[in-house]
């Protein structure tokens, strides 16, 4: 059977007593190493953006503790940024808000995180996490790393307060890279001379609200698993135990979703009974359509960004539950997640 | 023993360190039994190593380890020609923990229809497969051939080599023990060179190219051949640099600790024959079942060599799991194997329609691998062999079913598949020496650059562990 010695090798000096070779396949990690860390720090188009709308979406929560005391911070993943105008609620409403959505990429832990260091007593903390986040594997992807560090925050990821997940020192360092779908994409676009990405931040609204222009074809469809994860369990737990201590209110708004008019009754049953979950731990906002929404005009790149029309419905509406505090019961849930025949408005 | 995973290497660092400092007074106290400590230390890293994979994973091994080892010396005392025949209920002993963890559920419940829910989600320990089947072909050679029964710690090392016990390769007796008997912590700066070469180009091939592979495994179609085709191509590419990138770490950790492990891959794509890709794929393990199963059948030189042959492939296909899938894998292999050998002398193919003919063959068997619903499986199966579902609109749907960004993401991933698959066949028809290019000062460091470079960073474990 062939072994590993090989005819063709590298060279050996039989007198050193360094092995130069590993010094240098070292030294290539490492440099290479830092490289991609400068590079996923400070020159990553995505990174940057969102360290961008940091600072825009900070700067509007300070305005409105400063000017108001208490406001509605909304946060989520990119279906919360791209949904709902804080400035909307604020003039038809009178709810002094700020949109904190992020990327759904960050995480939920670091989503979370990140929100809570703009969140004071008395604020109400609006939850519109997609559904995926709280159901799928839980990990702390690539990208809250990197976002973690780019802010200056590294113990977000290596110390959360919140749910058991962590990485440690080694693995967050290694998770500074780009990876091949990003290295790969980024040189598709500089050949083709497109933006680097496609979000900027001149298109994020001082409140943290963002419109795009790009309209894509929804060509797939993101469902969940429809029951939480465990470590989504210890997460919601541990919010909520922050709130209650902190006198934060806190609620959940489930993101809409685009749905053909036919697959509604299976997605709201599916969400119904994710909710009633969710409501072990917190009150959820009464949204008749139960994530599910069926104008397809209202949505821009993706079936979770709703463009102006549809934001402005989903804001409007959900400006209404938060005045009124409407919220489902558990029995209610319970029973849409049995059923759930109702088609919506 | 995850190589991918940092901790695998913190740990085996931490544990070379601590080795290190214990040697100094080790050796001064002991002398010139110094040699004993490093065979002491040698296991003891590997048990540590193994219970961080998990700590039962660690007490079976122990288990079948040590009742191999027992078992052999009883054998050997009782004399050779009764421990030729308490071999026979000896074996299956050996192999009791491998079938309960891996086989019970699919042989009571599955197939027998049983109603045993103890069985059901076992997790199976990581290497088991490997370890038996080493250890196995270890008691069959000591007690078969008379060979001396090795000393306790040299068998143990043997059995629990750290850099291959959960994956491999699988070794013989007189390649690796007398490597074991001689072992001694030494440092050696042209082991470590031509090791950390072996590791860089397994670690490029797991990390880089394995782990951005897996992205776009999509299992779903069913209906559409070029779908079905680009699943099976891509966790064709998969596998193989997943499995062949654990064996190369292997092969270098093992070199930079002095131990020559055998190559478990020999570049099996490059393979222009059925034939010839068994002869570089899983090398290890397919010359354990030529000595252990196809030989004594008969071989190849009997009337009935067609049944030997069905036979060792439908053993090998279930060695990886229990299921339909992986016996049809293993039979479609066997028939393939048997209609190469049969009809290999009366047709001549070009070596490039070969090539294209043998990867198609090949890629077309994966299906049965990946697949574990069998209606859905049957539906693939009926899909890529009907002519009509090749159509335009299909080829389109696969097209598009994918964003640009990913569609040209794939295309360069392909490309950098093909410049390494290139690399490769060079070295296989040059220097008849797989990777040696690779393997190259200059070409490690493009390898190491590209690895941190593109690496995906998603948790992704070594398939084979599965197995």
């Amino acid at each position: 059977m062939p072994s590993s010695t090989s005819r063709f090798s590298v060279k050996h000096h039989t007198r050193q007593r360094v092995p130069w070779f590993v010094v240098q396949l070292l030294a290539a990690t490492l440099l290479t190493g830092m490289a991609t860390a400068f590079y996923t720090l400070r020159l990553n188009p995505e990174i940057a953006y969102l360290r961008g709308s940091d600072r825009i979406k900070r700067a509007w929560a300070r305005k409105m503790t400063l000017e108001h005391g208490a406001k509605t911070i909304l946060f989520g993943g990119s279906s919360c940024e791209f949904s709902i105008d804080p400035e909307q609620l604020l003039e038809r409403h009178g709810l002094p808000a700020v949109n904190l959505g992020r990327n759904a990429g960050l995480g939920a832990s670091v989503l979370i995180e990140a929100t809570l260091i703009e969140t004071r007593p008395k604020d109400t903390l609006v939850m519109a996490i997609e559904p995926t986040l709280l159901t799928g594997p839980a990990d702390i992807p690539m990208l809250g790393v990197q976002f973690s560090f780019a802010l200056g925050h590294p113990e977000w990821v290596l110390a959360p307060r919140f749910g058991r997940l962590r990485k440690s020192w080694p693995a967050a360092l290694l998770a500074l890279r780009p990876g091949g779908y990003h290295v790969f994409t980024l040189l598709g676009k500089l050949v083709q001379g497109r933006p680097l990405y496609r979000y900027n931040t001149a298109e994020v609204r001082p409140t943290g609200f963002h419109q795009t222009p790009v309209r894509m074809p929804l060509t797939t469809l993101t469902s969940h698993a429809g029951h939480l994860h465990p470590e989504a369990r210890v997460l919601l737990e541990a919010l909520a135990q922050w709130c209650r201590s902190n006198q934060v209110t806190l609620c959940y708004s489930l993101p809409w979703r685009y749905t053909p008019i036919d697959a509604v009754p299976a997605y709201q049953r599916l969400n119904a009974g994710l909710l009633r979950e969710i409501a072990e731990y917190c009150p959820v906002l009464r949204d008749e359509q139960l994530g599910a929404h069926v104008v397809l005009e209202h949505f821009a790149d993706t079936e979770f960004h709703l463009n102006e029309p549809g934001a402005s419905l989903r804001t409007s509406q959900l400006g209404d539950q938060l005045k009124s505090g409407r919220f489902w019961t558990r029995a209610e849930l319970e029973q849409r997640a049995a059923s759930a025949k109702k088609e919506p408005g | 023993m995850n190589f991918a995973d940092s901790r695998f290497w913190i740990l085996l660092l931490s544990g070379l360190a601590v080795i290190a400092l214990l040697r100094i007074p080790a050796g001064a106290w002991l002398g010139s039994r110094a040699a004993v400590f490093d065979r002491l230390a040698l296991i003891a890293l590997g048990l540590c190593l193994l219970m961080a994979v998990s700590w039962v994973t660690c007490v079976i091994f122990l288990v079948v380890a040590v009742f191999s080892y027992c078992a052999m010396c009883y054998l050997v005392r009782r004399g050779r020609r009764h421990s030729r025949r308490l071999l026979i209920l000896f074996v299956p002993l050996q192999l009791l923990p491998l079938l309960y963890f891996k086989y019970a559920d699919f042989i009571l419940n599955e197939t027998l229809g049983g109603s045993f829910d103890t069985l059901r989600g076992l997790i199976i320990p990581a290497g088991i497969s490997f370890y038996t089947f080493q250890m196995m072909s270890f008691v069959i050679d000591t007690l078969a051939f008379g060979r001396p029964l090795p000393r306790v710690l040299d068998f143990f090392n043997f059995a629990g080599f750290f850099p291959q016990v959960v994956a491999g390769p699988i070794e013989r007796r007189e390649d690796l023990l007398p490597q074991m008997e001689q072992f001694k912590f030494r440092w050696s700066t042209e082991n470590l060179n031509a090791g950390a070469a072996w590791v860089a180009v397994g670690m490029f091939f797991k990390c880089c190219l394995a782990d951005n592979a897996a992205i776009y495994v999509d299992r779903t179609s069913v209906s559409n051949p070029f779908s079905i085709w680009l699943a099976n191509l891509m966790f064709g590419l998969r596998i193989y640099y997943d499995f062949a990138g654990y064996s190369l770490v292997a092969v270098g950790l093992g070199r930079c600790l002095g131990i020559r492990l055998t190559l478990n891959f020999l570049s099996p794509y490059c393979s222009t024959s059925i034939r010839e890709f068994w002869h570089r794929w899983h090398v290890t393990l397919s010359g354990w079942f030529r000595t252990y199963v196809y030989l004594p059948l008969g071989g190849g030189r009997t009337r009935w060599w067609m049944f030997n042959v069905a036979v060792v492939f439908v053993v090998s296909g279930l060695w990886h799991g229990a299921g339909w899938g992986f016996l049809l894998w293993g039979t479609f292999h066997g028939i393939a194997l048997i209609v190469n050998r049969a009809l290999g002398g009366a047709i001549r193919l070009p070596r490039f329609v070969a090539w294209v003919v043998t990867l198609v063959a090949v890629l077309f068997g994966w299906v049965f691998f990946y697949e574990t619903r069998t209606p859905d499986l049957l539906t693939k199966v009926a899909t890529l062999w009907n002519p009509m579902a090749y159509t335009a609109a299909a080829f389109r749907e696969t097209l598009t079913s994918m964003s640009g960004g990913h569609l040209f993401a794939l295309t360069c991933l392909l490309l950098l598949v093909a410049v390494v698959w290139a690399v490769e066949w060079l070295s296989v028809a040059r220097r008849d020496d797989p990777y040696c290019y690779l393997r190259h000062p200059v070409a490690a460091v493009v390898l190491v650059v590209l690895t941190v470079l593109l690496a995906p960073g998603n948790d992704n474990a070594f398939i084979y562990f599965a197995f």
